[in-house]
């Protein structure tokens, strides 16, 4: 494999990176939303739970990713 | 050198990484907005990088080595034939994501015979911005509503409407990357 199909895998990586972040910032901002409104403390693990909840949302709504047929 | 011939396609372990791996990790990670803005920015880079090159090495083809995600054949393209192959693909998967939007079949086989360049012209970086800028637009005023029909892409999976206007921009950053594969080669092979 040469240098730049190399950097290719990496860019998309980096891309792919940035996207999870921004899905997080965007659970986090759900999350804090949530907090606010229904009077909640702040708690990491929930946190982590509504982006991984927000992830699993994204993989099988509105269809199943892994499906193709 | 001699070539494989065109539609001969990629390494099976790279088809199915990007079959298996990237197809659905690019559905769960991208949206419309973020597909798009991510082609945009990519048809910036591309015009950047195009404009400071002389018209005539513009047309000038080279055989680089395989850059990821593209087909043997695919490695003697002049950084114009890379424009025009765009061009024209593009406005295939235009037209597929605009049949899918509404419902209806798209009946056409799709083969990367047809999509590739046929005329190295001189002028190709303004036919190419021409059909993006026109894609933006026909991409800002899309409802984003995800299609039921499906199209399959020649070399991967069934695509609906939105999974096309994602491929869209991993299409165009792969090819941009060959640009810059072939921008390299002529300044390693001549008076460049």
């Amino acid at each position: 494999m040469n240098i730049n199909s190399i950097g290719t895998i990496l860019k998309i990586g980096m891309i792919a990176l940035s996207l999870i972040i921004l899905w997080f910032l965007f659970s986090s901002v759900l999350y804090i939303l949530a907090i606010i409104i229904l009077g909640y403390s702040f708690d990491i693990k929930v946190l982590f739970s509504v982006f991984f909840l927000v992830i699993l949302y994204r993989m099988f709504v509105p269809r199943n990713v892994f499906i193709n047929s | 050198m001699k070539l494989q011939k065109p539609g001969m396609g990629l390494p099976e372990i790279e088809r199915l990484s990007i079959k298996n791996i990237l197809v659905p990790t690019v559905r769960v990670l991208f949206t419309w907005n973020i597909a798009l803005y991510f082609l945009k920015k990519e048809i910036k880079t591309i015009k950047a990088l195009v404009e400071k090159i002389p018209r005539e090495k513009c047309v000038k083809q080279v055989i680089i080595d395989r850059t990821f995600a593209i087909e043997d054949d695919t490695r003697q393209f002049s950084i114009n034939m890379v424009l025009e192959h765009l061009t024209i693909a593009g406005s295939a998967v235009m037209m597929v994501i605009k049949t899918l939007s509404d419902e209806k079949e798209f009946k056409k086989e799709i083969t990367i015979e047809g999509v590739k360049p046929k005329e190295n012209k001189l002028n190709q970086l303004d036919e190419f911005l021409a059909f993006y800028e026109n894609y933006f637009q026909y991409i800002q005023k899309h409802s984003k509503k995800y299609s039921k029909m499906r199209k399959k892409h020649p070399w991967f999976v069934n695509f609906n409407n939105f999974d096309w206007s994602v491929f869209m921009f991993m299409h165009t950053f792969i090819h941009r990357r060959q640009i810059e594969a072939i921008i390299k080669k002529l300044g390693e092979s001549d008076e460049y």
